[in-house]
This record gives structure tokens, sequence and C-alpha cells, in this order.
């Protein structure tokens, strides 16, 4: 992580320098591999928090990609937003050391809502601009599987669940045992 | 600018605009056509809007939506101003949900049945193979067997139906124990459907919107087909009192531009449609071109949704909603019997049960915490749309100021009776009593608010000028030339949706317009329906 920082911020805790909520400039028109790398890193995060994916969240890369890939184009391009995140995790673990780092992010903190709270720090950038949207991604690329056990659903708004002409199925089917309450 | 001139000026770029376009290109691909849109283009099956919508709920299109601040409204039931339509290249179909049901024959003889509302000027026997040909052009995946669908005389639906979910299977089965027949949900979902679960944003083009087929127009070979955006219509120029000979709408620039046209088709849906006419008012029509007897704007219908919702204090199976449009409905109390107090068509709420995983995770409940709160409840919602009958006094007209798409505001005045109130709300024992029957606590129970969601009558055809803006064949009283084809000219609202039968009638227009030129329509396509499939879209 330590290739990927931007220099400490002069007034104190970088996490709590007051930034604009609007989406933060971005320092240069794309990411590195270093920090593509370290976001994917924040990104597994959440499967390791959250328990809700196996092999490491492997299986979603190609989605994440695809989603900072995007979100690093056009005039509203996130790479400022990903830049400050990785500096804001660094902030958190030099502050509260690697695991009560993510817990923090992740668990603890009370973030704004982002919408009728605009996010008025670095960290609420972060929370919100980031970590909010890679959970939203985590979530529909596969992790809502991770919930439920045994009963899990196969399909969610958002998951790519593939053509009705396939043979795996495609979500819980009606059988007519089902008719009566459980 | 150099004035345009076309055959046909289409105003409005919806189902209505796209459909009849392309039934008069197919007969002549040389047919010059101009389509006007008052709204902008968002861009469609783009990745980033998709992760947008995925991400934040918030839909790329969501600018060219109602805004409450561009209506005034008097009413007795507080009608919904929001959300309801979209003024934008595609129209409402950018959002709609896809679910296409024919009228019955019943809903074509309103008044003769009940003497309540008004008749159609043909039978359902009239639409009936337009029907058929609308099912192929948006896809509809449906079980052309199920008992409702008995009139359909064996035309199969292009596509099988989506199946029932494991979370249908309690209401269903309390259907069954209610007498009330369960149905699939007819969908326009081409061949291509990810089932994705954001069909109010496809990524891949799956839901028929008008925008797609638009776009697939503009790349064909119609050298003379014009579409122009952002110009909304000002007004329809008439050379005389029975001929239109143009129109005039606003470029980009804010100047006036005329476009002159042998024939000029109002497709502007139920509420830009009277107001245009209204709009266009001169000295032969004073109060408004096909307003002679003050009937533009009249007969406003929308639909009461009825809604009821149940909590079970348990989940033990998980269950969550796990494609974003309902599978099952029911047409049990869509019949003649319930004609007098109004229709009612049933469908589970697509929404229920769920649980957002994504907003517990941001809220910051670790996975214990939201496995439990998995299992411990789960809410079901019934719905349905009650039909309702136009009356007079219930209008859309002109308001006084401008919307940002430089139209003019609009004035709505709705009321609901007395007795129309206590129909509904007696209407909801009947959804009360699925959500008993299913073991449920019932926690809301409410008739929603009216709204433009599927508002049709404004310009109801009707055989005499008396009675209707429209005749039979959608063409203004009083003139030769100029036509409403929109849920404007829907004499009746029935207690569905109304854009398959809104495409079957941009069909039949079609084929009428194309008689007035000495052409033949069943020349025109591939296939007549009732034999094989019209066109190949459904197979994308």
């Amino acid at each position: 992580m330590s290739d990927v920082v931007t220099p400490p911020s002069p007034t104190g805790s970088y996490c709590d320098e007051t930034v604009l909520p609007g989406l933060l400039p971005a320092p240069a028109d794309n990411l590195t591999d270093d920090q593509r790398d370290a976001l994917w890193d924040l990104f597994q995060q959440i499967g390791r928090c959250w328990k809700n994916v196996r092999r490491d969240s492997a299986n979603q890369r190609s989605s994440w990609l695809e989603f900072i890939t995007v979100k690093c184009r056009g005039q509203q391009s996130y790479v400022g937003e990903y830049v400050n995140a990785l500096r804001v995790v660094q902030d958190l673990i030099e502050t509260h050391g690697l695991v009560h780092a993510y817990e923090r992010l992740f668990l603890n903190h009370q973030f704004p809502d982002g919408i009728k709270q605009p996010p008025r720090t670095r960290l609420d950038h972060a929370k919100v601009y980031v970590v909010n949207e890679f959970i939203g991604v985590q979530v529909v690329a596969g992790g809502f599987r991770g919930f439920g056990g045994p009963n899990r659903a196969y399909n969610y708004n958002g998951f790519v669940r593939g053509s009705r002409y396939n043979r795996t199925r495609r979500v819980r089917a009606y059988r007519p045992t089902q008719e009566g309450p459980s | 600018m150099k004035t345009l001139h076309a055959e046909y000026v289409l105003i409005g770029s919806g189902v209505a605009a796209v459909t009849l376009a392309e039934r008069l290109l197919q007969a002549d691909p040389l047919t010059p056509i101009v389509i006007l849109e008052a709204g902008n283009i968002f861009p469609a099956k783009d990745r980033r809007a998709w992760w947008d919508y995925v991400t934040s709920g918030k839909a790329v299109y969501s600018p060219g939506q109602d805004l409450k601040e561009e209506y005034s409204v008097k009413s007795n039931v507080d009608w919904d101003c929001e959300d309801n339509r979209l003024i934008a290249y595609g129209g409402s179909t950018l959002h709609w949900g896809g679910w296409s049901l024919r009228l019955k024959p019943e809903d074509f003889h309103l008044k003769e049945n009940t003497g309540q509302g008004a008749d159609w000027p043909f039978g359902y026997a009239t639409l009936h193979d337009y029907y058929y040909e609308a099912e192929h052009r948006l896809a509809v995946c449906g079980n052309h067997e199920e008992s409702w669908n008995h009139k359909r005389l064996n035309q199969p639906y292009p596509l099988p139906p989506f199946e029932w979910t494991e979370a249908d299977g309690e209401m269903i089965g309390a259907f069954r124990k209610l007498g009330i027949e369960p149905g699939r949900m007819p969908l326009a979902r081409f061949r291509k459907c990810m089932a994705t679960g954001t069909c109010k944003y496809c990524p891949v083009g799956a839901r028929y919107t008008a925008q797609n087929a638009l776009d697939e127009l503009r790349c064909g070979p119609y050298p003379f087909l014009t579409v122009r955006e952002l110009c909304p219509v000002t007004r329809i120029l008439m050379k005389s009192k029975d001929t239109a000979e143009g129109v005039e709408y606003l470029d980009r620039g804010g100047d006036l531009q005329p476009v002159l046209a042998e024939h000029v088709i109002v497709c502007a849906g139920a509420y830009e449609s009277p107001k245009l006419l209204l709009q266009s008012h001169n000295t032969d029509w004073p109060h408004g071109i096909g307003n002679q007897h003050r009937l533009v704007g009249r007969f406003l219908v929308s639909h009461s949704i009825l809604r009821v919702r149940g909590v079970r204090m348990k989940n033990p199976e998980c269950w969550i909603q796990e494609y974003d449009f309902p599978t099952l409905m029911s047409r049990t109390y869509d019949t003649p019997e319930f004609q007098r107090h109004g229709k009612l068509f049933l469908f589970k709420n697509r929404k229920f049960p769920h649980l957002n995983f994504a907003e517990s995770m941001i809220k910051g409940r670790n996975k214990t915490e939201i496995e439990k709160a998995l299992q411990a409840s789960r809410i079901m919602e019934l719905q349905a749309f009650l039909e309702e009958k136009g009356r007079y006094e219930n209008h859309v007209t002109l308001g006084s100021g401008q919307t940002r798409w430089k139209l003019p505001t609009t004035h709505v005045e709705f009321n609901r009776t007395e007795a129309e109130m206590a129909s509904a709300d007696s209407r909801l024992e009947i959804l009360k009593r699925v959500i008993h029957e299913m073991g449920y606590k019932v926690t809301e129970s409410q008739v929603d608010r009216p709204g433009g969601h599927h508002a049709t009558g404004t310009c109801r055809m009707a055989i005499s000028p008396e009675s209707g803006v429209t005749d039979p064949n959608l063409l203004v009283h009083g003139t030769t030339n100029l036509f409403v084809c929109s849920n404007a000219v829907f004499p009746t609202g029935s207690a569905v949706n109304p854009t398959l039968t809104l495409t079957a009638l941009s069909l039949r227009l079609g084929d009428h317009l194309l008689t007035r030129k000495g052409k033949s329509p069943r020349q025109i396509t591939d296939a007549s329906p009732g034999t094989q499939t019209p066109t190949s879209k459904e197979s994308q």
C-alpha cells in the first residue's frame, strides 16, 4: 500500500480533513496498476468481513474490474475518489491497525448516507463513493448467495443470472407442494 | 434552417410513433417521415449507466420524469404528479414494466353492459389480429392455454411465460382456495433476457423500449426518416378548417420551425395529445382543434391501485424476490360480472419479499445480524388495478406555465365520487382475504393516489363528434388528415396496462393510412398474424 499513497495531510488526520461533497478531482486520467491492485484488496476485504463469498472474491473480479473501469471514464470520473479511498485506508491502518481499520470502515463508523446527508470529510467520501458502492457490486456480483445458507437465493436484482434458455435454474421455481403456509 | 417536408409528421417518439413509423416504412422504405420529440435522448444499454443504476437505484433517464412543479391539480384524492411519465426519446417505455395484456371483449362495450363510461366504436374482433402482431413486436412471453386467454383463438405467444417462483407459492395456494385462478404475467421480454433483475434499465435491451426500436429504425434503409429530439411541437398548423398543413416546433436554438406534412399524427400520450389540440386553437377552432363539443382533454381515466401488505414473522426459506417483475397475476375479477362495479386485475408486488443486503451491510450489520433479519420475517403484498369509468368532469388541460421541455404545464382536475371510493375500499377486502388465507397479518391496506401512469380517455374515440374527439380510425373529428394515436383515444381503460392495446391500435392506424394510399396492408408483413412469426425481433 505504501507505493500508492500521497503525502500526509499537513493539517493532521487525513480522514477528518473537510472536503466538498461532490466528486473529488482526479489527480490523473486513470489509476495505476498498483492503485488498482490496492483497490481490489479493499474490495476483497468486504468478503472477508462478511464471509459471504468463496475463494476470496475471485469469482467477482471480472465484474469488479468492469465496474471500476467504467467509473474511471468520462466526466463523472471516480479516479479522485479511488485515490482518496486508498489514502483513507492507509490512514486508518496507521491509526488503528489492519483489522480494526476495516472494522471501522465497514461496521463501526456512523457515516452519512450520501443522499440526505452529503459526505463532508475524506473518510465520508471513501465510505459513500467507494466502500458503499463496492458493497453494492459485491452483493450483486454473487455476494447475495452468501446469505441464507442452503436456502440462499438463485438470483438477485443486479446479478446477471443468464438466459432462460440455459439448463441451469434461474430462480427458485414454484412447486405445487408449496401452496400452503410453511 | 430549411423547412422540413414529410408525408407524415409524428409528434412524440414512444411506442405509438415508433410502431406506426415501422409499419409505414415496411410498406415503403422511402416514405418521408419526421418524428419530433420534446425530450432528450438518454443513453441505453450503457454499462456505466447500468452500474450506476445497480449501486444507486437511480436510472439515467430519471431527469425525464414528471416533476410536481410542472402541474397544477384540483382533486379530492391528491393526484400523483411525479415520476408517472417520461418526456424522453422513447417515451414512457423507458421505464415501463413490460406487462402486456389484451383488453377483453367486454371492455369494448362498457356502456352497453353497464350504462357507465363509453363504448369503443368497434369490438375486440377488430383488434384481435393486431394484438397478435403487437405481441410479436414486443416479444411477449405468456401462456396462451391459461383459461383467461380463451379468446385468443389459438394464437400462441411468441415466447413461453416466465415461471412462477417459489415465493409465489403461498399466494397461489391462497388464490386457489378462494376460487381465484392464478395466471402467469405476460411480459414483453426478448429472448436475450439475462434475468438481471434490473428491468427498469436493462443492460442488454431485453425489455422492449421504443428507444431501442427507434435506434434500429434509424440504422435501417430509410433515407427519409428524420428524428429530432429536444424539439417540442408548439402548435399544429392548419391550412383550412379541416386540413392540417403541418406543425411548428421549437428547435434547439429556440427558434420556431415548421414541418409541412400531408398527415399529422399526434402520438404524445394522454396528457400532451389533448394539450396540443387545445394549444393549436385558431379562428376556425377557437377552443382547440377538434374541440367543437368541448371534449378535448375530458374523460380522464386513471387506474386506481389497491394494495394490501402482510407480514409473517418467520422466513425459514429465506425467500427474497428473484425477478424484477411480477410472475403471478389473476384476471378472475377482470370479467363481465365485475364490470358494473369496476373490474380488478390482481398481481403480486414484484418488490416483496426482499431484504436489501447491501443496505444492511452499509449500515454496519454483520453477517449474523443479516442472516437473522432474513429469517425473522417476510412481507408479501398483493396489488390490483381497479377499473375506473371516465367522467366528463375529470379532465386535463393547459396549465399556465412552461415545463423544462418548453411544453405547457399540465392542469389536472380529477375527483372520485363517494361511490367510487366506497367501491375501491370494498375491493380491498378481496385482497385482504388473500393475505389472510396465506397466514399473514395485514399491516397495510390502501388505495393509492391516482396519477398519469395509465391515463387514458382524453381524446377518446367515438362514431360521432358529439361523443368523442377521434373517429374509429383515430382521425380527429372535423379534419381530414389529423390523427391522434396515443392512450388518449381509449374510450375505456379497463383494468390492465394500456401499452399492448396502444401498439395494436398503432398497427391498425398504419394499415388504415396505407389503405388510404391505395396499398393493401396484408402485403406488407412477412407473415400474416396467426400463421407464423411476423418479425424476427423476438429472436434477438
